[in-house]
Order: C-alpha cells, then sequence, then structure tokens
C-alpha cells in the first residue's frame, strides 16, 4: 500500500522546496512528486552510497575500521574534544537546527571552533 | 561576512516572487545547482504583480563561462575570471553617470555595463542572486561587499535587495543558531573561554592549512572532498571524528565514524530558507534499528564532556 506524504520540506538545496509529495510503501520511499532531480535523489537515496549503521572506531587511520557502540564511540570523542587544545568543529549545515544547538553547547563546553560551511 | 561592513538588503522569496521584475545572478548556476529556483520564486514563477512570469522579468546573468543559465538570459555579461570586483566597481560609477576613458572594464564592452544598469534603475524591483562564483573567486567577501554597496546605490533609484544562494539546505540555520549562542554567525572560536570571530584567522580552513588544530570534529560535511589538499593533508595527521550516515572522502581518514539518521526524512526538525525563513521539516519515515539522531548524538555528547571537564 503505497502513502502519499504531501507537502514535505526537500532536505537538499537551500531553496527548501516544500510542495514535496513523498510516496511511501513499508517504511521506504517509493517515489517523489515536484521535486527536482537533486532533491529525489536524495529522497530515494540511490546514489550508489554506503550507508553506515553502526559507529566505527580505529586507533591507527591506516588500520581498517572495528565496529562499536554509540556509548563507546561518543565517549571517545569527548575524551578527544576534551584532551585537545584547539578543537575544529566543522559542518553543521545539513543537520536540524535543535541539533546543531546541542552541538554549538558542546563547542562552547570544550572551547572550540565553530565553522560551517558558509566560510569555504 | 561582508553583510556585517555594509548591511544587508534583503527580502523573503515570496517577496521576490510576486514583485521583482529584474533578476540578477551573479556567479551561480541556479538551472543546476538550484534546479526549482527559477521555477518556483525568481523567473518563471507567477507573481501577484508579475502574473505573467517570465514576460514580466529581465534577467541577467553575470558569469565568466556560457551555462545553461546564461542561455537563458537576456543579458549575458561575460567578465574575465577573477574580476568580479572591477566590474562592480566599474557598474556603480556607471550608475552615478561617470563617462568611462576605456573601451572594456573586466572584459565587457562599456556599452553592456551601460544598457545593464539602465535596466537596473528602470526596474521596478530588483533582485540580486549571488552564489559561489562570488564568493570564492579572487576577492571573496570583499566581492560581496561590493556587490552590496551597488545594492544600495541602486536603492535610490529603485527597490533593490541581494540573497546569496545557499548550497546546503541548513546554512543559514547554523548562522541562526551560532549568532544566537555565541554573537558571531561562523568562524567563532572559543578556545579562550569568550567568543573571538576573525575571519582568516578562525576559519576551518585557516586553523587546518597553518596546522594548528589537533583534532577535528566533521558533522555531515565532506571536507575530505572539498577543501584544498594542504588542509586535507593536516586533517590525515590528527585524529578525526566524521559524523555521517554515509561513506564518504572524509570518513576515509577518519579515527572514529558515528553514523546518524537523516534529518527531514527519518527525523524532523527546524530549517532556514537562504532567505531567512524557517520551516518545519517532517519525519516520512522511520530510523533504521538502533541508529542514533544528531539530536541524541550531541545531546549524549554534551554529557559525556560535561562528565570529564
Amino acid at each position: 500500500m503505497v502513502e502519499i506524504v504531501k507537502n514535505v520540506v526537500c532536505p537538499f538545496c537551500g531553496c527548501l522546496c516544500d510542495d514535496i509529495e513523498v510516496m511511501v510503501e513499508n517504511n521506504h520511499i517509493v517515489g517523489t512528486k515536484n521535486a527536482c532531480r537533486i532533491g529525489h535523489a536524495k529522497f530515494m537515496h540511490f546514489e550508489g552510497a554506503v550507508r553506515y549503521t553502526e559507529p566505527l572506531m580505529r586507533e591507527n587511520k591506516k588500520d581498517d575500521f572495528k565496529k562499536t557502540d554509540y556509548e563507546t564511540a561518543i565517549e571517545e570523542t569527548a575524551r578527544l574534544l576534551v584532551e585537545s587544545k584547539l578543537p575544529l568543529m566543522y559542518g553543521f549545515s545539513s543537520i536540524d537546527c535543535n541539533a546543531q544547538h546541542a552541538a554549538v553547547n558542546v563547542g562552547i563546553d570544550v572551547g572550540a571552533i565553530l565553522d560551517n560551511t558558509a566560510s569555504v | 561576512m561582508a553583510l556585517q561592513e555594509v548591511g544587508y538588503p534583503v527580502c523573503t522569496l515570496g517577496e521576490a516572487k510576486n514583485r521583482s521584475d529584474l533578476v540578477i545572478f551573479w556567479g551561480c548556476n541556479p538551472i543546476h545547482a538550484h534546479p526549482r529556483h527559477m521555477g518556483r520564486y525568481s523567473v518563471y514563477a507567477r507573481g501577484f504583480f508579475r502574473d505573467r512570469g517570465r514576460n514580466d522579468r529581465t534577467v541577467i546573468v553575470v558569469d565568466p563561462r556560457k551555462t545553461d543559465t546564461t542561455k537563458l538570459a537576456d543579458i549575458h555579461i561575460q567578465l574575465e575570471p577573477h574580476k568580479d570586483y572591477e566590474l562592480a566597481c566599474a557598474m556603480r560609477a556607471a550608475l552615478r553617470g561617470y563617462e568611462f576613458e576605456v573601451d572594456s572594464v573586466a572584459g565587457v564592452p562599456v556599452e553592456t555595463i551601460y544598457e545593464a544598469m539602465d535596466l537596473c534603475k528602470s526596474a521596478q524591483f530588483g533582485q540580486l542572486y549571488f552564489g559561489m562564483g562570488v564568493t570564492m573567486s579572487k576577492g571573496r567577501h570583499r566581492n560581496v561587499d561590493i556587490a552590496i554597496s551597488l545594492v544600495i546605490d541602486l536603492n535610490a533609484y529603485t527597490k533593490f535587495g541581494l540573497m546569496p544562494m545557499r548550497g546546503h539546505y541548513n546554512v543559514n540555520g547554523f548562522n541562526q543558531v551560532v549568532t544566537w549562542l555565541t554573537g558571531y554567525p561562523f568562524g567563532v572560536d572559543l578556545t579562550r573561554g569568550y567568543p573571538r570571530y576573525n575571519p582568516g584567522e578562525t576559519c576551518a580552513n585557516d586553523v587546518l592549512q597553518r596546522g594548528e588544530t589537533d583534532m577535528m570534529l566533521n558533522i555531515a560535511a565532506d571536507p575530505g572532498a572539498h577543501f584544498p589538499q594542504k588542509a586535507i593533508k593536516h586533517m590525515t595527521k590528527i585524529p578525526l571524528v566524521c559524523i555521517d550516515p554515509h561513506q564518504t572522502p572524509t570518513t576515509e581518514i577518519s579515527n572514529i565514524v558515528i553514523p546518524t539518521s537523516f534529518s527531514g526524512l527519518e527525523t524532523g526538525g527546524t530549517a532556514y530558507r537562504m532567505d531567512g525563513v524557517p520551516l518545519e521539516l517532517k519525519k516520512i519515515i522511520d530510523v533504521p534499528e538502533g541508529v542514533w539522531t544528531d539530536k541524541d548524538v550531541f545531546e549524549y555528547m554534551l554529557k559525556k564532556v560535561r562528565e570529564m571537564l
């Protein structure tokens, strides 16, 4: 059974088109209406990309990744941030504002440099 | 950056759709980068006072190359690369009625400049959209600075606004959030315990290229694919944590990868459109089992950081 969700905001570019119709079947997006090609690709998620579903960690960048759990990966990240003298937090442009709020609070607490894609 | 130095005449995209009869695209290619921008808001859209859509609007494109956008333009100002600043200065001079002693400025014949400025002056409501072609060519934010000055000059004759063409969907949102929390829009240095802001010193590329930063947390971006070689070289030497659902060139040089859900597909939230209008993102499908959202990750990280400090 295909369910149609109307007036979806497209999370791709700064236009944020808010008239997208998305067809959903069994928790999978099967089609879109009104979206442009780039937006459609973001919804359909068929760019041949590899999606991770578990956190990965490695000590040395030349080693292979080992799977781990969220608690360990985040705790290790927090330790790196706290121990670092000049941590840099970069990106932020493709997450929503609530997540940005929490991330900026982390940056304020550890004394980081915060920067997003607007500066590139 | 330039916005803080000379101010920023803005309007919403809705207003541009309903009123603008002259559109300038400077250093951007919306046909490819923002495919629905021209149709929904800027050129072909039928607005309240512009009910004939494209026929009611004049389109000027400033671009050193021929692109699919320039093909649709009424005037294509084909300047030489990196001469945006010169051209904008010449436009301001033409606007004020100065006579040029040369035949061309920045590779553009002066007649074309005069013609473009006459069109701008006689428009009822002009709108200048600028993209990476302006901010990334020589002069960087100074180009935007002079473009804003041009728009301010034009406001002596008619109504004119300008708007940056945002690439990611929530660039503006981060600028709003970080300005609310620290007072500066990006490139904020909090290492001294208070916010400092000095682009050229405190932006991501500056600290990476000078090799100053000793740890990097990358959030839903791909600097490994887009930053200059020198910056990436430093990224390979320091501990790098990547919060991103996908395998990217950046995850390949990371020590820790924390995948999260997709905002706007698997989680809701708020995002700011390029004109500063906040919109609600919808949750359409469920998050894959066991995957955390960005918000969960940062809230847990905040808790852990506060325990360690």
